[in-house]
């Protein structure tokens, strides 16, 4: 399974996945999940690993990154629609795997707008724009809570990074099927797609841990009744 | 899992005077911070073989974790609970127990113990 988050911060986005794939019997922490397309725009994807490999080499090379987001979306819908038609031709929608993309990039304008979009194979990749200024895709329901707890349009690439690294530790704490390497991506209207170093992404982990949400001891305060005055092994 | 009953200690202000008091060596122990509604938290879990030296380093410069150090030096009420465990296996065995039950903020990561016991932690 997957985890991948796109958040809009106040100076770029912020893109970041999970590394884990998971079949019935084994799984694999190495797994790319993002990807960029031209340097200001990225895909993420999530559903059948080995699928979304071929179906983004079979789309990719024939995308044009430069005319907006939006635009990119549009293309990707086309492009994914018929790939799918094509591919699953033999199949109903509702028996045809699942394929979900996170697109996020710039528009076209005069002042660019980061824009995040959702596209799922099981509605022929309609583009659905990211309202709350971020999305998920995969398992995405404890990255949900705490993005929509803790998420405000101000933050910054830094602190969006530290925010998805925290969504995505969180998530592989409940969840074994999200897990390996934890990858962070930024990029905005100007500056060119990039990875956090690993040894970054860890430095993020280990702040993470101070993290108020995982002290428990709030709901157990000692009983100053309890105990012994001189109590033996 | 196996499961060992231990007994706790009243909780006990936590400075030097009463560490001090205290004719103690291996076991567990908790330190907690009075809150402004009245009840007392859990911010450390520790365990050793001598633990009254333990509190005692927490106390001192000497203390390594930078964050407990200066936490302890705030004027504010802090108490620790102690229980004497012999087996030094145990006492880390408690310690994760306690750690994964509290989730101390000052601790920096779960206790490394290969045991899982159940232990009463009241």
């Amino acid at each position: 399974m997957t985890l991948v988050i796109g958040l809009k911060s106040k100076d770029g986005i912020v893109v970041a996945s999970d590394s884990k794939a998971s079949s019935e019997i084994t799984s694999n922490s190495t797994v790319q999940k993002v990807f960029k397309l031209g340097e200001h725009s990225a895909v993420g994807i999530a559903g059948d690993g080995g699928l979304a490999m071929y179906f983004l080499d079979q789309i990719q090379g024939g995308l044009n990154h430069n005319t907006g987001i939006l635009d990119l979306a549009e293309q990707i819908r086309v492009k994914g629609k018929d790939k799918f038609n094509d591919f699953f031709e033999h199949l109903p929608p509702e028996k045809r795997p699942s394929l979900s993309l996170l697109l996020a990039g710039y528009t076209n304008d005069h002042v660019p707008k980061a824009e995040i979009y959702k596209l799922n194979s099981k509605d022929n990749f309609v583009p659905r724009k990211a309202v709350t200024g971020f999305e998920c895709i995969g398992i995405p329901y404890i990255a949900d809570y705490l993005l929509n707890r803790l998420y405000e349009p101000e933050i910054r690439v830094d602190a969006g990074g530290e925010l998805s690294v925290l969504c995505i530790q969180e998530t592989e704490d409940q969840d074994a099927s999200v897990g390996g390497a934890t990858r962070v991506y930024s990029f905005s209207a100007t500056k060119n797609f990039q990875e956090i170093s690993p040894t970054d992404v860890e430095k993020l982990k280990e702040k993470n841990k101070q993290f108020q949400i995982r002290q428990k001891s709030r709901f157990y305060p000692e009983d100053p009744d309890a105990g012994s005055e001189n109590p033996t092994s | 899992m196996p499961s060992i009953k231990i007994n706790w200690s009243k909780l006990i202000r936590f400075n030097k005077e009463e560490v001090e008091k205290l004719d103690i060596f291996g076991g567990v122990y908790r330190i907690s911070k009075k809150a402004e509604d009245g009840k007392y938290y859990v911010f450390f879990v520790g365990s050793g073989e001598d633990i009254k030296q333990k509190l005692l380093s927490h106390l001192s410069d000497e203390e390594a974790n930078t964050r407990l150090k200066n936490y302890l030096q705030q004027k504010s009420d802090f108490s620790f609970r102690y229980a004497l465990v012999k087996e030094r296996n145990m006492q880390e065995a408690v310690e994760k127990q306690m750690y994964k039950h509290y989730i101390p903020e000052y601790n920096p990561e779960e206790p490394k113990s290969s045991l899982d016991v159940e232990a009463n932690l009241n």
